[in-house]
């Protein structure tokens, strides 16, 4: 409900108070993603490797009996260290009908940020592409670079999501 | 213009309407298979009663629920039945196929209604047009409009006129689900002797008028009529609208018709409530289905009946893991535990059986298809072939049925097109005109054999190489003939001189033996020149739990499917061997070539040779091999779970697990394994 | 709101399809013509059809409970003038005899 009301408003152009984004770091740079797309947050441990994938897919783990895969963003975007330990934290992200965790160095908070304080991300030297931002948020004079983490999951680039090549083959069998 | 009220019952309106379609697509099967059974023999009275019965429950369903071009057809086929029934028309063989045709508009408004495929209005015009004149050839009697309310009289088998009493109290949402009353009285009216028919509605309440919801009903509606149909046919004018305490019916068999046309004013039946449903009364039968067997059954959405077989799923884990915690701890200590222990894994077991089982169905359903697609084909090619099934009470698992429907259809085709020899070439080589077409399936340990044989041919073998060498595939003169079998399921292969539109098409058996892997299956190949061939397709029993053997490389698990293994072996040195640079094992005179997991998976392990390791045999799609791991763990019943939920295919895997200790473990599959050992 | 069209409270023109679709529009109209007759209650009321095309189960609900609501405050009510397909349609649905008033309800 929370998440349609919010798309509805964006759409109608409606200026809404804010929305509300968690925020996490890696190596010096923080981030944000939209709330609505968080699952949760848990540990990292227990992940079975998967073997001939890119490193930055550290492998599967369980969650509540479904299998969750688990990306290494710090490895993918090439900042801070990729460390595992009790406090490595794994965001579990709720997009495109697909559950996925992401590890990053730390979460901060969750934020609310009024929509006219943010502004169009610039070509700019983030870690992450342009085409994964959605725009740039201020907090505590702190440069907050907020995510567009649908179209990060999504993209040919992590090889989350298969490319459908299997529906194809069904159709030519019902000949 | 919509109201506010419409809107929100549009969902409901959908479920609704999904009853509906299930039932209209089962009496579309029935009456196929009831017509596809006759050949073109005419269909006794007991047939034609079933026939004439899906149409008119079709027909009556589609009224009800708005589908008022569902009706047309069901209309003028009714019409036609009647008149067959009644012998005012003479039987001829055309009609059969006529009613199929007529079966596959209806499927076809069906199909467009329910998932929005187009309809071809021409050919259902065609289909309804041709029914009507078969009526109007026929008969000395005036053609019946097509569209008018029926003028069917109640089916013949109830005998004598009986005088009945029904009182229907619907439930209060019967308006917001669109359901159309007056179809329904319609119908009932229909049933009635002439003149006998009375309807009153009764307003059960009377609340008040400004805070009445105008949506609801509160309306009660009390019927006499005399019949000569059964309780049972009554009943089923309200299958779908009624539950069984919602509808009261009383007959009164002595009465005779003079009796009954009281005005039915003075109280008709004793005023009771909504359950009054008097249990001494002989049920009408469950509502929506016929005749003995169905009182038994009930619907179940399948997404429950999932939902039940993953929590079962999720029990079986956490089931492990405590026998994983317990089998740490004294077992004299805690000896109640560990027996309570054992109790929980039996109780388990029996209940993941009991939930598997609910999934289980006939293979029949699938088989049931063939009848009519063989006749269709054979008419096409101007083959005779006789359709023989056995085993068709072998149950499998609801999501096998729908994945190997597509196979089994392609392998007929094949079988018809290139197997079966024409009649004239048949007689000339001695063998009956007729060719043989048999599917049978049956259950073989631990999984589900389903065999496709014709008495054809056979594979030809020359034809087959030459092809093969013709479109780059690798083969030689000294293959065996196994050898050579397996080249058609190389892709792009397609024996067939010309392409036709039966089952050329560039498809080959690829795709089918994709098909069938994709859920676990096997295809198999026996041929034996001039007397036709065999594909014999094996698939496991479910595609929810499989039984595995655990095995450890280098700190992680997998799971072995069991029915790969063959067994398991440390090898001495003198077994192992080189050959063209791959390292090989002789057991018993062959070698097989060793997988060794490690270095598929790209582990770090500290077993590298296989004389540290463990050697377990496999055999899968004909290929045997030996696969190096660590260590062997455990033999178990593992719950296979979708990686491909939230990621993509893993290569070499054929799903995964969740182990006792809350790890995922990969399911190894073992004829890619072979094809990434090759690649190596 | 589309419903229109009354000559006065103690003779009802109905215009329009009584139907299931237009029921709420129905009701809200005739709860209207319900409280009014209420306040000053006359002997009779006649709810003319003559102008509905159409009408199926869920409207003859209505029509019968407004109809019998104002029988409860002693007003002489019924229903009439329907055309043949309409007329029809009521006593296929079994609601003559409340639309007549014949048969009082509970």
């Amino acid at each position: 409900m929370q998440q349609t009301a919010q798309n509805s408003s964006e759409q109608q152009g409606v200026a809404q108070a804010a929305s509300e984004y968690l925020t996490f770091t890696l190596g010096s740079e923080s981030y944000g993603i939209d709330i609505l797309k968080v699952q949760e947050i848990r540990g990292y441990d227990c992940v079975t490797r998967i073997a001939n994938t890119p490193p930055f897919i550290k492998g599967v783990i369980n969650l509540r009996g479904v299998i969750v895969p688990i990306v290494d963003l710090r490895i993918k975007f090439n900042v801070g260290e990729a460390t595992y330990h009790e406090f490595t934290v794994v965001i579990i992200i709720n997009v495109l009908g697909k559950v996925v965790g992401i590890v990053v160095d730390g979460v901060s908070d969750v934020v609310a940020l009024p929509r006219e304080s943010i502004k169009p991300a610039p070509e700019l030297g983030a870690s992450l592409d342009t085409r994964y931002i959605t725009g740039l948020g201020t907090l505590n004079d702190q440069m907050l670079i907020l995510v567009d983490i649908e179209k990060l999951i999504g993209s040919d680039e992590l090889q989350i999501v298969d490319s459908a090549a299997d529906n194809s083959q069904s159709e030519v069998v019902n000949q | 213009m919509t109201t506010a009220g419409g809107e929100q019952s549009g969902v409901d309106l959908k479920r609704f309407n999904e009853v509906f379609f299930e039932e209209c697509a089962e009496n579309l099967a029935q009456m196929e298979q009831i017509l596809i059974s006759l050949g073109d023999r005419e269909p006794d009275q007991e047939q034609m009663n079933a026939i004439f019965r899906a149409a008119h429950s079709i027909k009556g369903g589609a009224g009800i629920f708005g589908f008022d071009d569902m009706t047309v057809v069901t209309h003028v086929m009714e019409s036609l039945l009647d008149r067959l029934r009644n012998h005012e028309i003479v039987f001829a063989p055309g009609m059969i196929d006529l009613f199929l045709e007529a079966g596959d508009a209806i499927a076809m408004q069906l199909a467009g209604h329910r998932d929005g495929k187009p309809v071809h209005q021409e050919a259902i015009d065609q289909v309804r047009a041709r029914l009507q004149q078969t009526i109007d050839g026929d008969t000395t009697q005036a053609p019946a409009s097509p569209v008018s309310q029926t003028q069917t009289q109640a089916p013949p088998e109830g005998g004598l006129p009986t005088s009945y009493r029904l009182a229907f109290t619907p439930e209060p949402e019967i308006f917001m689900r669109r359901v159309r009353m007056e179809s329904i009285i319609a119908e009932l009216a229909d049933l009635a002797e002439a003149g006998t028919f009375r309807c009153e509605a009764r307003l059960a309440e009377l609340p008040d008028f400004a805070g009445f919801d105008p949506e609801c009903c509160i309306t009660r509606w009390e019927f006499a009529l005399v019949s000569r149909a059964t309780r049972d046919q009554l009943a089923d004018v309200f299958m779908f609208v009624a539950d069984e305490d919602q509808l009261r019916i009383e007959e009164h068999p002595a009465e005779r018709r003079s009796q009954v046309q009281d005005p039915p004013s003075e109280p008709a039946l004793p005023v009771e409530g909504r359950r009054a449903y008097d249990r001494n009364e002989t049920a009408p039968g469950a509502f929506g289905r016929r005749g003995g067997e169905a009182e038994s059954t009930f619907r179940v959405n399948v997404t429950k009946v999932d939902q039940l077989v993953n929590q079962v799923g999720e029990l079986l884990i956490t089931q492990a893991m405590l026998s994983q915690v317990a089998g740490g701890l004294d077992p004299i200590l805690h000896q109640s535990l560990q027996r309570g222990l054992a109790q929980l894994e039996r109780n388990t077991r029996d209940l993941q059986a009991s939930v598997m089982s609910i999934r289980l169905v006939p293979i029949s359903i699938v088989f049931n298809r063939f009848p009519r697609l063989v006749r269709e084909i054979a008419a096409k090619l101007g083959k005779q072939v006789e359709l023989k099934t056995s085993g068709d009470s072998t149950e499998l698992d609801r999501g096998l049925i729908e994945k190997i429907s597509d196979p089994l259809t392609h392998l007929v085709r094949n079988a018809l097109d290139h197997g079966l020899e024409s009649p004239e070439k048949r007689t000339a080589t001695g063998k009956n005109p007729v060719g043989t077409l048999q599917l049978s399936a049956s259950q073989v340990g631990g999984r589900i054999v389903i065999d496709v044989i014709d008495d054809g041919a056979g594979l030809p073998r020359e034809k087959i190489l030459a092809k093969a060498t013709e479109n780059g595939i690798t083969c030689s003169e000294t293959m065996s003939d196994e050898e050579v079998w397996q080249l058609i399921f190389a892709p792009g292969f397609s024996t067939a001189s010309e392409i036709t539109d039966l089952s050329g098409r560039g498809v080959g058996m690829d795709v089918v033996l994709k098909n069938v892997q994709a859920i676990g299956g096997r295809v198999q190949i026996a041929s034996e020149v001039g007397k036709g061939v065999r594909v014999t397709i094996s698939l496991p029993l479910t595609l929810a739990i499989l039984d595995g053997l655990s095995v450890a490389v280098g700190g992680e698990k997998f799971i072995v499917p069991l029915n790969v293994v063959i067994e398991s072996l440390q090898p001495k040195a003198e077994q192992l061997k080189t050959v063209n640079g791959r390292e090989v094992v002789q057991v018993r005179g062959e070698y097989l070539p060793i997988l060794k997991l490690h270095s598929i998976f790209n582990l770090e392990t500290e077993v590298t040779e296989p004389c540290r390791g463990i050697l377990v045999l496999v055999e899968a799609d004909g290929e045997r091999g030996a696969v190096m791991v660590d260590a062997l763990l455990d033999e178990q019943q593992v719950v296979v779970k979708s990686i491909e939920t939230n990621y993509r295919r893993v290569e070499g895997s054929a799903g995964a697990t969740i182990l006792g200790d809350g790890r995922v473990a990969l399911i190894l599959d073992l004829p890619e394994l072979f094809s990434m050992h090759r690649q190596l | 709101m589309t419903k229109k069209g009354f000559v006065n409270d103690v003779n009802i023109t109905l215009d329009g399809a009584c139907t299931m679709e237009r029921v709420t529009d129905l009701h809200a109209f005739l709860a209207e013509r319900c409280a009014a007759l209420a306040e000053t209650p006359p002997s009779a009321v006649r709810v003319d059809l003559a102008r509905v095309p159409g009408i199926d189960a869920c409207g003859c609900q209505l029509l019968a409970l407004f109809l019998e609501q104002l029988r409860h405050l002693s007003i002489g009510a019924s229903a009439d003038g329907a055309g043949t397909e309409v007329r029809e349609s009521i006593e296929l649905l079994g609601f003559s005899s409340l639309f007549a008033g014949e048969h009082p309800q509970p």
